[in-house]
């Protein structure tokens, strides 16, 4: 019995850390250090090719007739405010009015995915391990 | 039994790996702009030329900043940049690295880049420092009117120091306009501020290479204009037709201008601060201790060319 409870501790520590972790992939990054900003401004007839890779925030303004893609990664959080007489387009998919998809983040991000699910399988295995004890004590106490 | 244990390994594997991640620091970030008229080359640079204006600014936290600027009737180019978001040494200052080329027809390009921090926990205490203060920064300008103009330069800092590299500032234009300056600045407490640049323009052809430019690890305020890492000096600028061709920096202890060996100037006019004295082909001011006390300045004239095999400086 002692083994169980000893477990039941343990995995809630477990699960109280793994829960804290997701914290750490959000779209501001804890460490200041890693903030890093890209404003970009684009006038007049041009392609521009913007690539970005890794945590930052990426904010351009588009104006005049220039054609503007944007391969952004999943880290990245994209602002853009662009004229109707531009073009712009993130990661591969046309924005039909770039002007109102400001603030839209960039898409794909699995990352929160991944670090919610140990939390979640350390919880269910707490309950599943103290389920089981209780069985066991209530059917050595009969 | 055994069951409960194999689950609480496989857990424990996955709180250890969960953990792990915690620690990691953040991955890098890489930035890319290319513009021009769409078309690229295999390495992705653009190749043809389109009319506007572009510009960024990258921001790496605290640790430094660049900002350039293009535009123009033709303009091509590309910049590249890297936060390295490492912090490996525990100083909290991450490495930053960047590159900028530009062409530019009836226009102009600029890039200046900043280191805006230093050793935490080394140097907060105040001088003197054991490496570089914030502050570090170079800027570069090239303007072109009636022609062509071409600027690229690199940089790379961290939590010591700062330095430029890999750079040329060219024009072919009836009219031209070149800036091209490295300083540290920084601490307000005790006015360091040594910095050394040219300044060109003119009518013409120009060429002017730009070597390595850096400012001392040793955070004694040294800044070093062109002349290499300690190996190799590359500080070389021709000129032809008509135009100017200044040298200036200022210092705290001394400034040297290392080599005054030149061909076409027709007039030339200079001034110092400090005490004078020649050192091999160059010329050395020595000041006494106090930010400003050592100064040179020298501007050369020319109608048909000019050249200027190392316009290398040191200011400390």
């Amino acid at each position: 019995m002692k083994w169980f409870r000893l477990l039941s501790v343990i995995f809630l520590m477990l699960a109280m850390l793994l829960f804290a972790s997701p914290a750490v992939y959000a779209d501001d990054p804890p460490d200041e250090d890693s903030d890093t900003v890209i404003d970009i401004g684009i006038d007049g007839e041009l392609e521009v090719d913007i690539g970005v890779r890794g945590p930052a925030e990426l904010n351009v303004g588009v104006e005049g007739p220039s054609e503007v893609h944007i391969d952004a990664g999943d880290e990245v959080s994209v602002n853009i405010e662009a004229s109707d007489e531009s073009q712009v387009f993130l990661d591969d998919h046309s924005l039909d009015n770039p002007a109102q998809k400001s603030d839209e983040p960039a898409q794909g991000s699995i990352v929160p995915v991944i670090s919610g699910a140990f939390p979640a399988a350390g919880l269910l295995a707490f309950f599943l391990i103290r389920r089981r004890a209780q069985n066991k004590v209530n059917n050595e106490g009969r | 039994m055994k069951k409960i244990f194999g689950i609480a390994l496989v857990l424990a594997v996955l709180a250890v790996l969960s953990l792990g991640s915690v620690a990691l620091a953040d991955p890098p970030t890489d930035v890319t702009i290319t513009w021009g008229g769409g078309l690229v080359d295999s390495g992705g640079y653009p190749t043809d030329y389109g009319a506007g204006w572009v510009s960024a600014t990258v921001t790496a936290g605290d640790d430094a900043t660049t900002t350039f600027s293009t535009t123009g009737n033709a303009i091509l180019g590309q910049f590249t940049a890297r936060d390295f978001n490492d912090d490996s040494t525990m100083y909290f200052v991450d490495k930053f690295t960047t590159s900028f080329s530009a062409d530019v027809t009836d226009g102009y390009a600029t890039i200046s880049t900043e280191r805006t921090d230093f050793a935490a926990g080394w140097d907060e205490a105040g001088p003197p420092y054991m490496y570089g203060y914030a502050g570090e920064h170079s800027y570069n300008y090239v303007g072109a009117s009636g022609g062509a103009a071409h600027l690229s330069v690199g940089s790379w800092s961290n939590y010591a120091s700062m330095y430029t590299h890999s750079g040329s500032l060219d024009a072919n234009a009836t009219s031209y306009y070149i800036v091209s300056w490295f300083g540290e600045d920084g601490d307000p407490s005790n006015l360091i501020d040594n910095w050394a640049g040219l300044i060109a323009d003119g009518s013409g052809t120009a060429n002017i290479d730009m070597g390595h430019s850096s400012a001392s690890y040793s955070g004694d305020g040294t800044v070093t204009f062109g002349r290499g890492c300690g190996c190799y000096t590359d500080a070389d600028a021709h000129f032809t037709g008509s135009g100017t061709f200044a040298l200036d920096a200022v210092g705290t202890t001394s400034v040297t201008f290392h080599d005054l060996t030149q061909t076409g100037s027709t007039g030339s006019s200079g001034s110092w601060t400090g005490t004078l004295s020649t050192v091999g082909n160059g010329v050395q001011a020595t000041g006494t201790g106090s930010y400003g006390t050592a100064a040179l300045h020298i501007i050369h004239t020319f109608v048909s060319g000019f050249d200027y095999n190392d316009y290398s400086v040191t200011a400390k």
